[in-house]
Protein backbone atom coordinates (compact mmCIF):
# COMPACT_ATOMS: atom_id res chain seq x y z
CA UNK A 1 0.00 0.00 0.00
CA UNK A 2 1.49 3.10 -0.94
CA UNK A 3 1.75 6.67 1.13
CA UNK A 4 -1.55 7.88 -0.19
CA UNK A 5 -3.25 5.24 0.50
CA UNK A 6 -2.18 4.19 4.23
CA UNK A 7 -3.28 8.19 4.93
CA UNK A 8 -6.91 7.28 3.24
CA UNK A 9 -7.02 4.39 5.25
CA UNK A 10 -6.36 6.15 8.54
CA UNK A 11 -8.68 9.36 7.55
CA UNK A 12 -11.33 6.53 6.64
CA UNK A 13 -10.41 5.31 10.50
CA UNK A 14 -11.22 8.73 11.74
CA UNK A 15 -7.65 10.32 12.21
CA UNK A 16 -8.35 14.39 10.89
CA UNK A 17 -4.31 14.34 10.94
CA UNK A 18 -4.35 12.08 7.92
CA UNK A 19 -6.78 13.95 5.92
CA UNK A 20 -4.80 17.25 6.86
CA UNK A 21 -1.59 15.21 5.24
CA UNK A 22 -3.67 14.82 1.80
CA UNK A 23 -4.66 18.25 1.70
CA UNK A 24 -0.97 19.76 2.49
CA UNK A 25 0.52 17.41 -0.52
CA UNK A 26 -2.12 18.04 -2.84
CA UNK A 27 -3.39 21.83 -1.95
CA UNK A 28 -0.84 23.40 -4.73
CA UNK A 29 -1.17 20.78 -7.35
CA UNK A 30 -4.94 21.15 -7.26
CA UNK A 31 -4.84 24.70 -7.39
CA UNK A 32 -2.20 25.08 -9.47
CA UNK A 33 -4.81 23.39 -11.88
CA UNK A 34 -8.09 25.08 -10.89
CA UNK A 35 -6.17 28.27 -11.37
CA UNK A 36 -5.49 27.60 -14.60
CA UNK A 37 -8.91 26.25 -15.92
CA UNK A 38 -10.71 29.08 -13.39
CA UNK A 39 -8.19 32.16 -14.35
CA UNK A 40 -9.15 33.80 -11.12
CA UNK A 41 -6.83 33.40 -8.22
CA UNK A 42 -9.57 34.17 -5.80
CA UNK A 43 -12.43 31.89 -7.34
CA UNK A 44 -9.74 29.12 -7.44
CA UNK A 45 -9.43 29.03 -3.93
CA UNK A 46 -12.66 28.56 -3.28
CA UNK A 47 -13.30 25.50 -5.47
CA UNK A 48 -10.31 24.34 -4.72
CA UNK A 49 -11.52 24.00 -0.91
CA UNK A 50 -15.06 22.87 -2.14
CA UNK A 51 -13.20 20.45 -3.66
CA UNK A 52 -11.21 18.99 -0.83
CA UNK A 53 -14.68 19.25 1.25
CA UNK A 54 -16.39 17.01 -1.92
CA UNK A 55 -12.87 14.35 -1.67
CA UNK A 56 -13.26 13.84 2.28
CA UNK A 57 -17.29 12.95 1.72
CA UNK A 58 -16.54 10.86 -1.28
CA UNK A 59 -13.79 9.17 0.58
CA UNK A 60 -15.71 6.38 1.13
CA UNK A 61 -16.37 5.39 -2.78
CA UNK A 62 -12.67 5.35 -2.89
CA UNK A 63 -11.62 1.94 -4.10
CA UNK A 64 -8.23 1.10 -2.59
CA UNK A 65 -7.01 -0.60 -6.26
CA UNK A 66 -6.92 2.76 -7.90
CA UNK A 67 -4.02 5.61 -7.94
CA UNK A 68 -5.25 7.94 -5.16
CA UNK A 69 -3.52 10.88 -7.15
CA UNK A 70 -5.59 10.23 -10.41
CA UNK A 71 -9.31 9.78 -8.39
CA UNK A 72 -8.84 13.04 -6.37
CA UNK A 73 -8.47 15.06 -9.99
CA UNK A 74 -11.30 12.99 -11.42
CA UNK A 75 -13.35 14.55 -8.68
CA UNK A 76 -11.56 18.12 -9.12
CA UNK A 77 -12.29 17.38 -13.00
CA UNK A 78 -15.94 16.71 -12.69
CA UNK A 79 -16.57 19.74 -10.33
CA UNK A 80 -15.23 21.84 -12.75
CA UNK A 81 -17.35 20.51 -15.29
CA UNK A 82 -20.42 21.11 -13.02
CA UNK A 83 -19.15 24.87 -12.65
CA UNK A 84 -18.37 25.08 -16.15
CA UNK A 85 -22.10 23.78 -17.18
CA UNK A 86 -23.55 26.21 -14.29
CA UNK A 87 -21.74 29.41 -15.37
CA UNK A 88 -22.98 28.34 -18.75
CA UNK A 89 -19.21 28.29 -20.25
CA UNK A 90 -18.88 26.30 -23.25
CA UNK A 91 -17.11 23.43 -22.55
CA UNK A 92 -17.68 20.81 -25.48
CA UNK A 93 -16.34 17.51 -25.91
CA UNK A 94 -12.99 16.25 -27.43
CA UNK A 95 -14.93 15.01 -30.22
CA UNK A 96 -17.13 18.02 -30.92
CA UNK A 97 -13.08 19.86 -30.77
CA UNK A 98 -11.74 17.28 -33.56
CA UNK A 99 -14.53 18.26 -36.03
CA UNK A 100 -14.04 21.63 -35.81
CA UNK A 101 -10.00 21.11 -35.90
CA UNK A 102 -9.18 19.53 -39.27
CA UNK A 103 -6.66 17.17 -39.45
CA UNK A 104 -4.60 19.29 -41.94
CA UNK A 105 -3.75 21.69 -38.92
CA UNK A 106 -1.33 18.14 -37.65
CA UNK A 107 0.67 19.04 -40.73
CA UNK A 108 3.61 21.49 -40.65
CA UNK A 109 3.46 23.73 -43.60
CA UNK A 110 6.30 24.32 -45.64
CA UNK A 111 6.65 28.13 -44.65
CA UNK A 112 6.05 27.78 -41.16
CA UNK A 113 7.56 30.90 -39.37
CA UNK A 114 10.10 30.01 -36.72
CA UNK A 115 7.72 32.23 -33.76
CA UNK A 116 8.47 30.37 -30.79
CA UNK A 117 12.37 30.82 -31.03
CA UNK A 118 12.32 34.33 -31.38
CA UNK A 119 11.30 34.38 -27.55
CA UNK A 120 13.87 34.11 -24.37
CA UNK A 121 12.78 30.96 -22.21
CA UNK A 122 11.34 33.40 -19.26
CA UNK A 123 9.35 35.41 -22.22
CA UNK A 124 8.27 32.15 -23.51
CA UNK A 125 6.77 31.34 -20.99
CA UNK A 126 4.91 34.51 -19.32
CA UNK A 127 3.35 33.98 -23.22
CA UNK A 128 2.10 30.53 -22.71
CA UNK A 129 -0.02 31.13 -19.58
CA UNK A 130 -1.32 34.52 -21.84
CA UNK A 131 -2.49 31.79 -24.45
CA UNK A 132 -3.47 29.18 -22.52
CA UNK A 133 -5.91 30.82 -21.24
CA UNK A 134 -7.74 31.15 -24.67
CA UNK A 135 -7.72 27.59 -25.58
CA UNK A 136 -10.53 25.42 -25.31
CA UNK A 137 -10.72 24.25 -21.61
CA UNK A 138 -10.95 20.39 -22.37
CA UNK A 139 -7.29 21.18 -24.31
CA UNK A 140 -6.22 23.26 -21.81
CA UNK A 141 -6.93 20.69 -18.76
CA UNK A 142 -4.62 18.02 -20.50
CA UNK A 143 -1.77 20.68 -21.19
CA UNK A 144 -2.31 21.15 -17.42
CA UNK A 145 -1.86 17.69 -16.23
CA UNK A 146 1.03 17.22 -18.42
CA UNK A 147 2.70 20.20 -18.17
CA UNK A 148 2.14 21.66 -14.79
CA UNK A 149 1.00 19.10 -12.86
CA UNK A 150 3.85 16.48 -14.64
CA UNK A 151 1.29 13.73 -14.57
CA UNK A 152 2.46 11.13 -17.21
CA UNK A 153 -0.01 9.99 -19.99
CA UNK A 154 -0.92 7.17 -18.70
CA UNK A 155 -2.54 8.85 -15.34
CA UNK A 156 -4.10 11.49 -17.96
CA UNK A 157 -5.64 8.37 -19.40
CA UNK A 158 -6.85 6.88 -16.34
CA UNK A 159 -8.31 10.05 -15.21
CA UNK A 160 -10.43 10.95 -18.38
CA UNK A 161 -11.07 7.02 -19.03
CA UNK A 162 -9.09 7.61 -23.03
CA UNK A 163 -6.67 5.20 -24.13
CA UNK A 164 -3.13 6.77 -24.18
CA UNK A 165 -2.83 7.12 -27.72
CA UNK A 166 -5.66 9.62 -27.54
CA UNK A 167 -4.58 11.40 -24.65
CA UNK A 168 -0.96 12.11 -26.76
CA UNK A 169 -2.44 13.22 -29.93
CA UNK A 170 -4.85 15.70 -27.80
CA UNK A 171 -1.23 17.30 -25.36
CA UNK A 172 0.31 17.70 -28.91
CA UNK A 173 -2.73 18.99 -30.36
CA UNK A 174 -3.45 21.82 -27.13
CA UNK A 175 0.54 22.56 -27.87
CA UNK A 176 0.22 22.98 -31.84
CA UNK A 177 -2.95 25.14 -31.05
CA UNK A 178 -0.74 27.10 -28.07
CA UNK A 179 2.05 27.22 -30.46
CA UNK A 180 -0.54 29.06 -33.60
CA UNK A 181 -1.73 31.53 -30.50
CA UNK A 182 2.29 32.43 -30.01
CA UNK A 183 2.27 34.04 -33.46
CA UNK A 184 -0.95 36.22 -32.66
CA UNK A 185 1.45 37.54 -29.94
CA UNK A 186 4.11 39.37 -31.32
CA UNK B 1 10.58 9.21 -45.85
CA UNK B 2 7.99 12.36 -46.15
CA UNK B 3 8.70 15.05 -44.01
CA UNK B 4 7.53 15.27 -40.62
CA UNK B 5 4.00 15.64 -39.11
CA UNK B 6 3.57 17.78 -35.67
CA UNK B 7 2.63 14.35 -33.87
CA UNK B 8 5.57 12.50 -34.36
CA UNK B 9 7.80 15.79 -33.65
CA UNK B 10 6.70 15.81 -30.36
CA UNK B 11 6.78 11.79 -30.10
CA UNK B 12 10.46 12.32 -31.18
CA UNK B 13 11.11 14.12 -28.85
CA UNK B 14 9.40 12.97 -25.74
CA UNK B 15 11.47 9.29 -26.85
CA UNK B 16 8.26 7.83 -27.40
CA UNK B 17 9.04 6.39 -30.79
CA UNK B 18 10.71 3.00 -31.39
CA UNK B 19 14.13 3.13 -31.87
CA UNK B 20 13.52 1.71 -35.49
CA UNK B 21 11.23 5.11 -36.00
CA UNK B 22 13.75 7.13 -34.00
CA UNK B 23 17.02 6.92 -36.53
CA UNK B 24 14.17 7.06 -39.36
CA UNK B 25 13.26 10.64 -37.70
CA UNK B 26 16.85 11.46 -37.28
CA UNK B 27 18.37 10.20 -41.36
CA UNK B 28 15.12 12.74 -42.62
CA UNK B 29 16.08 15.51 -40.26
CA UNK B 30 19.91 15.51 -41.38
CA UNK B 31 18.20 16.06 -44.88
CA UNK B 32 15.80 18.47 -44.49
CA UNK B 33 16.42 21.63 -43.05
CA UNK B 34 12.28 22.66 -43.01
CA UNK B 35 12.39 19.72 -40.34
CA UNK B 36 15.11 20.68 -38.44
CA UNK B 37 13.53 23.82 -38.08
CA UNK B 38 10.07 22.58 -37.16
CA UNK B 39 11.70 20.20 -34.15
CA UNK B 40 14.14 23.13 -32.89
CA UNK B 41 10.49 25.46 -32.59
CA UNK B 42 8.89 22.54 -30.93
CA UNK B 43 11.53 21.72 -28.33
CA UNK B 44 12.37 25.02 -27.50
CA UNK B 45 8.45 24.74 -26.73
CA UNK B 46 8.84 21.82 -25.35
CA UNK B 47 11.33 23.57 -22.86
CA UNK B 48 9.52 26.25 -21.79
CA UNK B 49 6.77 24.17 -21.38
CA UNK B 50 8.73 21.91 -18.35
CA UNK B 51 8.78 24.81 -15.92
CA UNK B 52 6.25 26.98 -15.68
CA UNK B 53 5.61 29.41 -12.88
CA UNK B 54 3.22 27.49 -9.94
CA UNK B 55 1.07 29.48 -8.29
CA UNK B 56 1.56 30.04 -4.51
CA UNK B 57 -1.05 29.29 -1.79
CA UNK B 58 -2.18 31.51 1.28
CA UNK B 59 -0.30 30.19 4.93
CA UNK B 60 -3.45 29.53 5.96
CA UNK B 61 -5.08 27.40 3.23
CA UNK B 62 -4.69 23.99 5.07
CA UNK B 63 -6.23 24.91 8.23
CA UNK B 64 -9.34 26.50 6.39
CA UNK B 65 -10.19 23.65 4.75
CA UNK B 66 -9.51 21.36 7.58
CA UNK B 67 -12.27 23.91 9.47
CA UNK B 68 -14.18 24.07 6.80
CA UNK B 69 -14.68 19.82 6.70
CA UNK B 70 -14.27 19.55 10.32
CA UNK B 71 -16.24 22.61 11.84
CA UNK B 72 -15.10 23.44 15.60
CA UNK B 73 -18.02 22.77 17.97
CA UNK B 74 -18.43 25.69 20.60
CA UNK B 75 -18.67 23.58 24.16
CA UNK B 76 -21.30 24.44 26.58
CA UNK B 77 -18.57 25.89 28.94
CA UNK B 78 -17.56 28.23 26.69
CA UNK B 79 -21.28 29.40 25.93
CA UNK B 80 -20.97 29.87 29.76
CA UNK B 81 -17.96 31.96 30.13
CA UNK B 82 -19.22 33.88 26.89
CA UNK B 83 -21.97 34.70 28.51
CA UNK B 84 -20.45 35.82 32.06
CA UNK B 85 -18.22 37.94 30.41
CA UNK B 86 -20.54 39.81 28.67
CA UNK B 87 -22.53 40.25 31.98
CA UNK B 88 -19.48 41.62 34.14
CA UNK B 89 -18.38 44.07 31.46
CA UNK B 90 -21.82 45.35 31.26
CA UNK B 91 -21.84 45.70 34.93
CA UNK B 92 -18.41 47.43 34.77
CA UNK B 93 -19.15 49.96 32.02
CA UNK B 94 -22.19 50.90 33.47
CA UNK B 95 -20.32 51.78 36.75
CA UNK B 96 -17.95 53.37 34.88
CA UNK B 97 -20.89 55.54 33.04
CA UNK B 98 -22.10 56.44 36.74
CA UNK B 99 -18.76 57.27 38.02
CA UNK B 100 -17.96 59.38 35.40
CA UNK B 101 -21.27 61.04 34.78
CA UNK B 102 -21.87 61.75 38.52
CA UNK B 103 -25.15 60.66 38.28
CA UNK B 104 -27.32 59.59 41.21
CA UNK B 105 -27.15 55.47 41.58
CA UNK B 106 -30.88 54.16 43.25
CA UNK B 107 -32.77 55.90 40.38
CA UNK B 108 -30.51 53.99 37.73
CA UNK B 109 -31.30 50.58 39.88
CA UNK B 110 -34.66 51.10 40.13
CA UNK B 111 -34.56 51.97 36.41
CA UNK B 112 -32.43 48.76 35.36
CA UNK B 113 -34.69 46.46 38.27
CA UNK B 114 -38.06 48.01 36.37
CA UNK B 115 -36.95 47.76 33.13
CA UNK B 116 -38.02 44.13 32.80
CA UNK B 117 -41.02 44.13 34.64
CA UNK B 118 -42.57 46.34 32.11
CA UNK B 119 -41.49 43.77 29.14
CA UNK B 120 -43.56 41.24 30.92
CA UNK B 121 -46.25 43.74 31.95
CA UNK B 122 -46.49 44.85 27.93
CA UNK B 123 -46.32 41.51 26.49
CA UNK B 124 -49.25 39.95 28.80
CA UNK B 125 -51.44 43.04 27.43
CA UNK B 126 -50.33 42.55 23.75
CA UNK B 127 -51.74 38.68 24.70
CA UNK B 128 -54.80 39.23 26.39
CA UNK B 129 -56.11 41.18 22.92
CA UNK B 130 -54.90 38.82 20.67
CA UNK B 131 -57.20 36.08 22.64
CA UNK B 132 -60.18 38.41 22.65
CA UNK B 133 -59.57 39.22 19.02
CA UNK B 134 -59.79 35.54 18.14
CA UNK B 135 -62.54 34.45 20.78
CA UNK B 136 -64.51 37.20 18.67
CA UNK B 137 -63.61 35.42 15.19
CA UNK B 138 -64.87 31.79 16.40
CA UNK B 139 -67.78 32.95 17.03
CA UNK B 140 -68.38 35.06 13.69
CA UNK B 141 -67.24 31.64 11.92
CA UNK B 142 -69.76 29.68 14.06
CA UNK B 143 -72.26 31.87 13.40
CA UNK B 144 -71.37 31.92 9.72
CA UNK B 145 -71.46 28.02 9.85
CA UNK B 146 -75.24 27.27 11.16
CA UNK B 147 -76.63 29.87 8.85
CA UNK B 148 -75.06 27.77 5.96
CA UNK B 149 -75.96 24.56 6.84
CA UNK B 150 -79.86 26.40 7.93
CA UNK B 151 -79.73 27.29 3.88
CA UNK B 152 -78.22 24.16 3.10
CA UNK B 153 -81.16 21.98 4.47
CA UNK B 154 -84.42 23.80 3.60
CA UNK B 155 -82.82 23.54 -0.16
CA UNK B 156 -82.18 20.00 0.40
CA UNK B 157 -85.59 19.27 1.41
CA UNK B 158 -87.59 20.51 -1.91
CA UNK B 159 -84.86 17.88 -3.91
CA UNK B 160 -86.41 14.32 -5.05
CA UNK B 161 -84.61 11.36 -2.89
CA UNK B 162 -82.78 10.25 -5.95
CA UNK B 163 -81.39 13.50 -6.50
CA UNK B 164 -80.42 13.83 -2.91
CA UNK B 165 -78.68 10.55 -2.59
CA UNK B 166 -76.35 11.22 -6.07
CA UNK B 167 -75.56 14.96 -4.79
CA UNK B 168 -74.61 13.43 -1.16
CA UNK B 169 -71.89 10.85 -3.37
CA UNK B 170 -70.96 13.94 -5.23
CA UNK B 171 -69.91 15.84 -2.58
CA UNK B 172 -68.50 12.90 -0.87
CA UNK B 173 -66.20 12.14 -3.93
CA UNK B 174 -65.35 15.97 -4.43
CA UNK B 175 -63.92 16.51 -0.87
CA UNK B 176 -62.32 13.43 -1.23
CA UNK B 177 -60.13 14.51 -3.92
CA UNK B 178 -60.12 17.73 -2.92
CA UNK B 179 -58.03 16.69 0.48
CA UNK B 180 -55.96 13.93 -1.07
CA UNK B 181 -54.95 16.87 -3.47
CA UNK B 182 -53.91 18.96 -0.71
CA UNK B 183 -51.88 16.81 1.43
CA UNK B 184 -50.02 15.57 -1.36
CA UNK B 185 -49.20 19.41 -2.40
CA UNK B 186 -47.67 19.41 1.44
CA UNK B 187 -45.99 16.44 0.93
CA UNK B 188 -44.01 17.04 -2.43
CA UNK B 189 -40.13 17.33 -1.20
CA UNK B 190 -40.40 14.69 1.31
CA UNK B 191 -42.13 11.53 0.65
CA UNK B 192 -44.86 12.06 -2.20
Amino acid sequence: MDDDKKLVQKTLDGEKRAFEMIVRRYQKPLFNYIQRMVGNRELALDLTQDIFVKIYSSLDSYRFQYKFRTWMFKIASNSLIDYFRKKRIDTFSYEQKEKRDSPSTFQIPDDEDSVVKTFELSNLRKRIEQALEKIPPQMRELFVWRHINEFSYKEIAEIKEMPVGTIKNKVFQAKEMLRRLLEGLI
Amino acid sequence: MKCLKADQIYLYLEGELSAEEASAVRFHLASCPSCQKAVEEREHLNQACKELPLGDLPTDFTPRVMRKIFPEKVSFRSWLRALAGGLASFVVFSLLFLFLSASPFLPFLTAFYRAPLNLVQDISLVLVKIFKLLTLLIKVFLQLISLFTRGFMSVFTLIQPEIQISLTLFFLIFFFFFFYKIKRKFLIGENA
